[in-house]
């Protein structure tokens, strides 16, 4: 019982900091109730040795006195033109307004410094509870300084399953709440950078690198990439030098940009992960390469590793097998896969060093396994310019337009087709090469 | 006042154990009334919208104009029924059943978008389309042609662009429509409580007993509450309220206040969040105008990557992701969410919440029936069933789009105005951006709401208004919260409401 003093006079009195109920009880491990009065006996003993060392807020609650209808008026918008009230709308049938906000009970939830208190509690006709919010070394100016408070409580429970650890601090517990089955650390520390397990060999002739782009981990893209990856990561694997850990709300550009650069790796992860019997770590990421997997980003990429005098044998009898293991991995995605290759296709068209358009066909909507229905279309577009003269000209554009608004689920048939066509505008010459450059070393 | 008293937390630690409170359940049925199609059209043309809207509600008004005016005599002259508009002769005392159409010069114009582009800088947005000179005319319309009314009954009969009623009169020397009364369709049939959804078993023994001496017992509460509130304004440029939002959490977890708070906090069952929940950042938008000039390279379809900020998302997921474990939230999109913007408003993408999203709708496994989601985002309007009692709710554009058309500044009187037509959203399509619905107007109000209520008002306000056959529906007009701090607490028995006002002194 005694530490709470230790941590409230380290916190307070040394580290000059503000402690709310809430942190202390999740700090010390105790119900919230139970801190407030932790908190009140600190406040009256340190104050009671050496008066105006902490200064509190406090919270009331209570019904307050009638007010004047001042607190309408400032509602109203001010400035704007006023129309003119003829008369009162008196429709036919005109609701029987039961003078509302007088009959209706409301609760009056105020916090406050420890110095306004007795004014605040002269405005209220009744108090129902008042406890201490938070002690401080200083009087608060700003109040709105305690919300920075709550993000330290974020981060002291982020390791702690809601679900379980509210009961302990006090929270109403709800045992009917549901929750997806979690694939994934709590949500505040995701500092996993995306791995499989099953990384490719470090290999550096063969093996294929991400796209320049430094994979960035990210919070759901790394979710989503889980979908993916055949196993879950191990944290060991989190080391790699990309695992920096972003704070949750990481730019979407990252996110796609990582995408980006595994949805390119990715079927070529797909069949490592058969072939590759030595689960290498992530040596390959950390330099990347670029001419080789660069040029051969295609979708069906053979394994890389393995030897030539493996690959001279059966070469044919693994590609099946790799095939099947493939089509078993995307079988194997549920509700979350990745929108990698749809993310891809719209990024390699924005980034202005995308030289050509892509060429695609007129439109591939796809079906996924639930009936989502997404996809990219080419659609003429008019676009009206005022040229130099001050006339309007209209040209017409062909634009690409993704038409789905849906639940970012990639059908898993897609893969092979998208991923291809994002890249195939930018290198056509990698298709010849496609699958082929086994056999090229293989057939020497 | 003395500030220690009895039970109070103002005291030193006691060894008191405090009990682990669970969190009261209601019933929760959610509907899709609202959810589109997967695959939407925009090619087709609003008029069907219009068609649809007067083919349902033609009949209930006929019937009720009937009722009201069959027989009815002016100076000798019996009135008639008139089919169309255009049947509509010179001097006969008629009736006839039309769709408003009110031609304001103040409403916006497809033409202002074009001619936006010669103006230097384009006229604000007004607050109101009504004209101040009364240069509005109010016209009746059906696929046959218009009539443009006049008369007294106009003036007290609040009317909106979209709104189908009866109007009884006869035409004069100028061709217009002298208007003697006027006929609503009034609300619709409301199906009692627990008519659809299964009832508890435990309750329902009881109500059966009561049953047997009275017809309609009246509710009793038993406590349970449904929290409301509306335009919560995550915002990642003004943490203004952030403290409020943050008492907020603490007040609906039960972590604030004392023991006794604590246990009637805990009957709380459900939190809607009824729109707004983003504020609209001003920074964002004039930044979107004046870069139209600048960089439009890096755009893509008009939009600038580069200029997004996640954080109100981020901290809105946050939010939430703070509730959720301990009651469930519903959650309805206004004007600036990000959803898309016409009505009906589709459910906020759960993409949008990485953290809070685990307590989403989770895809249906094969034989599982679907079970409403703890973390439900939903369409805008929005109804469903709680404890039994039928709910509408929106986010508060119907009501707003509405504002601008009357003189009044009676929001409550807008919301009974929508019942009592029988159409939550009149103005769209007209005023308010909508979906072009080819085979059914979901606005149109098939069965009476027991509960209706709309976000981003003003200020609170509620009413219970009553129907010809015993309908009674409760309005609720819920504040902004980032306003006036303010949410609503509706028991889920006797749709009685209270507010909740947080405050920072």
């Amino acid at each position: 019982m005694a530490d709470y003093k230790n941590y409230l006079a380290a916190r307070i009195l040394t580290e000059d900091k503000v402690v709310t109920y809430r942190l202390l009880s999740r700090a010390v491990k105790v119900h919230v109730n139970t801190a407030k009065e932790m908190l009140y006996e600190f406040h009256s003993q340190q104050n009671a040795k050496k008066p105006g060392t902490i200064h509190a807020t406090y919270i009331v609650s209570g019904t307050k006195r009638k007010e004047e209808p001042a607190t309408h008026a400032g509602v109203k918008k001010a400035g704007e033109d006023e129309y003119m009230q003829s008369s009162p709308f008196m429709g036919s049938s005109m609701p029987q307004t039961e003078d509302n906000t007088e009959e209706c009970s409301v609760l009056s939830i105020c916090l406050t410094r420890e110095e306004d208190l007795e004014g605040l509690l002269a405005q209220y006709e009744q108090v129902t509870s008042i406890h201490i919010y938070s002690l401080g070394p200083h009087p608060l100016k700003d109040l709105q300084i305690l919300s920075d408070v709550t993000r330290e409580i974020q981060e002291l429970s982020a390791n702690d399953d809601p679900l379980e650890s509210s009961a302990k601090y006090g929270t109403i517990v709800n045992p009917r709440a549901r929750r997806r089955a979690v694939r994934r650390p709590p949500p505040a520390a995701v500092p996993v950078k995306p791995e499989p397990s099953k990384a490719k060999p470090a290999d550096p002739k063969t093996a294929p690198v991400p796209k320049t782009e430094e994979p960035k981990a990210q919070p759901s893209s790394a979710k989503e990439f889980f979908g993916k990856a055949k196993e879950k990561p191990k944290p060991g694997n989190a080391s790699s030098k990309e695992s920096t850990p972003k704070p949750p709300p990481a730019l979407k550009r990252d996110s796609s940009n990582f995408f980006k650069a595994f949805a390119k790796a990715k079927p070529k992860e797909g069949t490592d992960s058969s072939a590759a019997a030595s689960p290498a770590l992530s040596a390959a990421e950390d330099e990347p390469m670029k001419d080789v997997s660069d040029d051969e980003e295609e979708t069906y990429v053979p394994p890389p590793q393995p030897s030539k005098e493996i690959v001279d044998s059966d070469r044919k009898k693994r590609k099946e097998r790799e095939e099947a293991l493939r089509m078993m991995m995307e079988d194997d995605e549920d509700e979350e896969p990745v929108v990698a290759e749809k993310v891809e296709a719209v990024e390699e068209e924005e980034r202005p060093k995308s030289k050509s358009e892509s060429v695609e066909a007129k439109e591939e909507p796809v079906v996924a396994g639930d009936g989502r229905k997404r996809g990219k279309r080419r659609v003429m577009k008019k676009k009206a310019t005022k040229n130099a003269e001050g006339y309007l000209v209209t040209k017409e554009e062909l634009v690409w337009e993704s038409f789905s608004e849906d639940e970012p689920v990639a059908p898993p048939k897609l893969k092979t087709q998208t991923s291809a066509t994002g890249t195939k505008g930018k290198k056509p010459a990698a298709k010849a090469g496609q699958g082929s450059i086994m056999s090229f070393f293989g057939k020497k | 006042m003395a500030i220690s008293k009895e039970g109070s937390l103002l005291q030193a630690p006691s060894d008191q154990k405090y009990s682990a409170l669970e969190r009261a359940t209601t019933s929760y049925i959610p509907h899709e009334t609202y959810t589109l199609e997967k695959e939407k059209h925009y090619q087709q043309q609003y008029s069907d919208l219009y068609f649809l809207r007067l083919t349902k509600l033609k009949p209930p008004v006929e019937r009720i104009a009937e009722d009201a005016w069959d027989g009815f005599q002016i100076a000798g002259e019996t009135v008639q029924r008139v089919e169309r508009v255009l049947d509509v002769r010179q001097g006969n005392l008629c009736w006839v059943v039309g769709t408003i159409y009110i031609d304001m010069p103040l409403k916006p114009n497809i033409l202002d978008d074009i001619s936006k582009d010669h103006w230097i800088s384009a006229p604000l947005p007004r607050q109101k389309y009504l004209s101040p000179e009364g240069e509005d005319l109010i016209m009746l319309e059906d696929e046959s042609g218009r009539l443009r009314l006049i008369g007294a009954p106009l003036s007290s009969e609040m009317l909106v662009t979209g709104c189908i009623i009866a109007v009884m009169g006869t035409e004069n020397a100028n061709g217009d429509f002298e208007v003697v009364d006027i006929k609503v369709p009034d609300l619709p049939p409301q199906p009692d409580r627990w008519l659809t959804s299964e009832m508890p078993a435990e309750k329902k023994v009881k109500d059966e007993d009561d049953d047997m001496d009275i017809d309609k017992p009246t509710p009793v509460s038993n406590g349970k509450k449904i929290a409301i509130v509306s335009g919560l304004g995550f915002s990642g440029t003004n943490a203004e309220h952030s403290l409020e939002l943050n008492l907020l959490t603490e007040f609906l977890l039960g972590d604030a206040l004392d023991p006794t708070s604590q246990e009637s906090i805990s009957q709380i069952a459900r939190l809607i969040i009824a729109g707004n929940s983003i504020a609209l950042d001003p920074e964002a938008v004039s930044h979107d105008t004046t870069s139209n000039a600048r960089k439009t390279v890096h755009k893509k379809y008009g939009y600038d990557s580069s200029a997004y900020n996640p954080t109100p998302t981020a901290h809105l997921d946050n939010f939430l992701t703070g509730l959720l474990p301990s009651i469930p939230v519903t959650l309805i999109p206004g004007a600036t969410d990000p959803a898309n913007v016409s009505l009906p408003q589709q459910p906020i993408h759960q993409a949008m919440f990485p953290q809070s999203r685990v307590y989403g709708a989770s895809p249906l496994q094969e034989g599982e029936s679907k079970q409403p989601a703890w973390f439900d985002t939903v369409t805008n309007p929005w109804d469903g069933e709680i404890e039994g009692w039928k709910v509408l709710g929106t986010g508060g554009q119907n009501v707003d789009d509405v504002f601008k058309y009357v003189e009044s500044e009676d929001r409550l009187g807008m919301m009974e105005a929508m019942c009592r037509w029988r159409c939550c959203a009149p103005t769209a399509p007209d005023t308010l951006w909508s979906y072009p619905f080819q085979d059914d107007d979901p606005f149109v109000l098939n069965s009476c709401p027991h509960l209706f209520f709309v976000g981003s008002q003003p200020k609170f306000d509620t009413a219970m208004i009553q129907g010809p056959d015993g309908q009674a529906v409760r309005l609720i007009a819920v504040p902004r919260f980032a306003d006036t701090g303010e949410i609503v607490l509706v028991d889920s028995e006797t749709l009685e409401t209270s507010v909740v006002r947080i405050a920072i002194s």
